[in-house]
């Protein structure tokens, strides 16, 4: 079999970066990128300059500007990063159609086949960091290896702007020195149990039998000893290639903490709105419905429920949600309220209805397939529910 | 450090615009009684309302303050969305 040559694309701090191309003034300032400019809300992504100061994506607004009182504080476009990111991917489909969009700002590219023909793959990655710069103003780190895991650590290795190749040879130098910490899949759980085991770097990992890990950690044990010897077969998958979602779901921070039920139910309907919406627009229905809720303290409840059918109307999956909200004992004000649905079928059949409510289900799926149009045609708020438009339910 | 804040602005305006080459190029823009003439197009996306594309472009215009303008293609107006004060 051909030796693959996998290529990673990390765009650098990119909606801060964005921002930064978008207003050249905030070039070299630390700029923070927010998911609104309340203090609730966290920090999206952290400019290098932000990041001096300690700023980090995830952290809480108010922290972000006690550490960097003087930085700026934009609230987030996400159709401005959404639409880069698209037009981003075509430009690494020009040199090959293998290429996965694994995030907003990371993508896979499978050059083997394409390198040849563009000078190698550190050509490739020099051509596409021109373009990026050129076209977008904007850097990214590449890295290149023999599959997913070596190519994205590679790229993680010398950030921003870099381009590092990681290949079997330089796996003792490069990659196995490394803290266990930076070995993709290790999350802060699974990086603490292994420090207990006096792990700290991925080549004291890869020495490990497998043996021993799979008996702390399950079918994982196995995942992690490839990992650590550099071994990973998964393939880049166009969009085409990728397997249906397995839940579909949407959640919602309050303003305010509140007791208040009539906004909490139309948070909910609006949250169900949504999931039932995305479902038929991916042509899918969900058959579990959970709830999850978070009070002020920060405890979260989840609760699932698990229907006869699936279902893909947001009556269906309200009226469920808004059952399992029902039957929780509530302690406190609650913060953050989130629906999903799992279970799911796709291309789901034509339901049989209960001949007792099938006229009404009929009329009710007619005027949400009336709706679905309208909202295709002009935007999603175009038509909504008359209990969203009040409070901030919407 | 010379500070940015955003201001949303969300008001309707006159743009000059040149149409060519299937490309947009907004020229100058005229807001609250002022005449805007535009020095450079810093950045430009594109969102969609329902099946309607929206141009959005990232404007230099009279120094070194951005605006963010959008065309909505279905009402085939114009709007002044942010600007970037300093």
């Amino acid at each position: 079999m051909k030796n693959r040559i996998i290529m990673h694309v990390d765009m650098d701090a990119f909606f801060a970066s964005v921002e930064q191309a978008a207003d050249p003034s905030l070039k070299g300032k630390p700029v923070m990128v927010c998911g609104g400019l309340e203090s609730r809300t966290v920090v999206a992504a952290a400019s290098y300059e932000a990041r001096k100061f300690g700023v980090r994506a995830a952290m809480p607004l108010a922290i972000a500007r006690m550490k960097c009182p003087n930085g700026v504080f934009i609230e987030g476009d996400p159709e401005k990063y959404i639409y880069t990111s698209l037009r981003l991917n075509d430009i690494f489909r020009e040199f090959s159609p293998i290429v996965e969009e694994y995030s907003i700002d990371e993508s896979f590219l499978d050059v083997t086949d394409v390198a040849d023909r563009f000078g190698g793959p550190v050509e490739i990655a020099k051509k596409i960091k021109q373009r990026v710069k050129e076209q977008f103003h904007l850097s990214c780190s590449v890295g290149i290896g023999p599959n997913k895991l070596l190519a994205k650590t590679a790229s993680d290795l010398d950030k921003p702007d870099g381009l590092t190749v990681l290949a079997w040879e330089d796996l003792p130098a490069k990659f196995q020195t490394l803290p266990v910490e930076k070995l993709y899949g290790v999350g802060e759980e699974t990086a603490k149990k292994l420090e207990l085991l006096g792990v700290h770097t991925i080549g004291q990992l890869a020495n490990v039998p497998v043996s021993a890990l799979k008996k702390i950690f399950g079918v994982v044990g196995e995942l992690l000893h490839d990992a650590a010897n550099g071994i990973d077969n998964s393939p880049v998958l166009t969009e085409a290639e990728r397997p249906p979602p397995k839940s579909v779901g949407n959640d919602y921070t309050l303003q305010r903490d509140t007791l208040d039920d009539e906004l909490i139910r139309s948070v909910l309907l609006g949250l169900c709105s949504k999931v039932a919406r995305r479902l038929r627009k991916g042509g899918h229905a969900g058959r579990t419905v959970t709830l999850k809720i978070r009070f002020s303290d920060f405890t979260t409840i989840t609760r699932s429920r698990t229907l006869d059918t699936h279902v893909d109307l947001d009556k269906e999956i309200f009226d469920v949600a808004l059952q399992i909200y029902q039957s929780l004992h509530k302690h406190m004000a609650v913060r953050m309220l989130g629906v999903s649905a799992s279970n799911l079928m796709h291309t789901p059949p034509e339901r049989q209805r209960s001949l007792f409510d099938y006229s009404f289900w009929k009329k009710y799926k007619r005027v949400i397939q009336s709706v679905d149009k309208a909202r295709d045609k002009f935007g999603e708020r175009s038509i909504m529910w008359g209990a969203l438009i009040r409070k901030e339910a919407g | 450090m010379k500070t940015t804040s955003v201001e949303e602005v969300n008001e309707p305006i006159d743009v000059l615009t040149i149409f060519r080459d299937g490309g947009i190029r907004p020229v100058k823009f005229k807001w609250a009684g002022k005449t805007y003439t535009i020095s450079r197009v810093t950045y430009e996306w594109v969102s969609k309302e329902g099946s309607y594309p929206i141009y959005h472009f990232a404007v230099m215009a009279d120094g070194d303050d951005v605006y963010e303008i959008l065309l909505n293609t279905f009402t085939m107006r114009w709007t002044l969305s942010k600007v970037h004060m300093k």
